[in-house]
C-alpha cells in the first residue's frame, strides 16, 4: 500500500508542477481509494502541497517573471480568506464539504474541458 | 501592476482583493482549489490588459508563490483543530518533492494539453462519485 501512496503522491506532485492541476487529486485518492475522512484528507493535501510546490519554487523563481506587487495582494487577501475557509471547514458537517468539493471538481473539470 | 487613473486603479484593487479572499476561502474550505481560481483571475487580468503577468507560465509561477503561504496557514488551522497529524505525512514527502521538481523542469519540455483533458475527465468522474457517496 505504501508503494501506491508514494506513486500517487509523485504523480499528483508532478501534475501540480506542470500546471495541469493536482490539488484535488490527492484528496480524491485519499477519500475514494483509501477511505480517509474528507476533512482529514483536505488537511493532508494542504501539507502535501507545501512540499510539492516548495520544491518547484526555486526553479520558477529562476525561470519566470513574478509580479511581486500583485503577489503581495494575492497573499495578504488570500490568507484572510483561507482563515475563514478553514474555520468553516472545521465547523460544518463533513458530508456538506464533500458535496461542495464534488461540485467544485465537476465545475473545474468542465471548465478545463471547455477551454480552447 | 498597471496603474491607470486613481479611481480605476482603486476599483481594480478592490475587485482583486475580493477575488483573492474568495480563492483563499475555497482553499481553506476544500483543502484545494485556490490555485485554479488564482490562475483564472490572473488570466482574466492579462487578457484585459489590466496588469498581471506576461504569460500563462508566469501566471502559474505567481499562483504557486501565492498559494504556498496560503496553504501553510490553512494547514496550520487544520492541525490546530487536530484534523490530522504530521505522522501521516512522511510517506508523501519524498514523492511530493521529487514530483514537484520533475513537473517544474518538464514544464518547458512537454505539451500538456492532452494530459489536461484526461485530468479534467478524471476529476469530473470523481466529483460525480463524491456526490453519490
Amino acid at each position: 500500500m505504501i508503494f501506491f501512496d508514494m506513486a500517487a503522491a509523485f504523480i499528483v506532485a508532478a501534475m501540480s508542477g506542470l500546471g495541469i492541476g493536482g490539488g484535488g487529486l490527492l484528496i480524491i485518492y485519499l477519500t475514494l481509494i483509501k477511505g480517509i475522512g474528507q476533512i482529514e484528507a483536505q488537511g493532508i493535501n494542504l501539507l502535501f502541497f507545501l512540499f510539492a510546490s516548495g520544491s518547484s519554487i526555486l526553479i520558477h523563481l529562476k525561470k519566470r517573471k513574478i509580479n511581486f506587487k500583485l503577489l503581495m495582494i494575492l497573499i495578504i487577501f488570500g490568507i484572510t480568506g483561507s482563515i475563514a475557509g478553514s474555520m468553516t471547514a472545521n465547523a460544518v458537517n463533513p458530508s456538506i464539504i464533500r458535496n461542495i468539493f464534488g461540485i467544485f471538481l465537476i465545475a473545474s473539470g468542465g471548465m478545463t474541458l471547455l477551454k480552447k | 501592476m498597471y496603474i491607470g487613473t486613481d479611481r480605476k486603479y482603486m476599483m481594480k484593487l478592490i475587485v482583486l482583493s475580493l477575488l483573492s479572499i474568495a480563492a483563499g476561502f475555497v482553499n481553506g474550505l476544500l483543502g484545494a482549489g485556490g490555485g485554479i481560481l488564482f490562475m483564472f483571475i490572473l488570466a482574466r487580468m492579462r487578457e484585459k490588459n489590466g496588469g498581471g503577468t506576461d504569460s500563462v507560465k508566469d501566471d502559474f509561477a505567481t499562483t504557486i508563490f501565492a498559494i504556498f503561504p496560503i496553504s501553510a496557514v490553512s494547514a496550520s488551522m487544520y492541525m490546530l483543530r487536530g484534523r490530522f497529524s504530521f505522522a501521516e505525512i512522511p510517506v508523501y514527502v519524498i514523492p511530493a518533492i521529487a514530483g514537484g521538481l520533475c513537473g517544474a523542469v518538464l514544464l518547458d519540455k512537454i505539451k500538456v494539453s492532452i494530459l489536461k483533458k484526461i485530468f479534467a475527465m478524471v476529476i469530473i468522474y470523481s466529483g460525480i462519485n463524491m456526490l453519490m457517496r
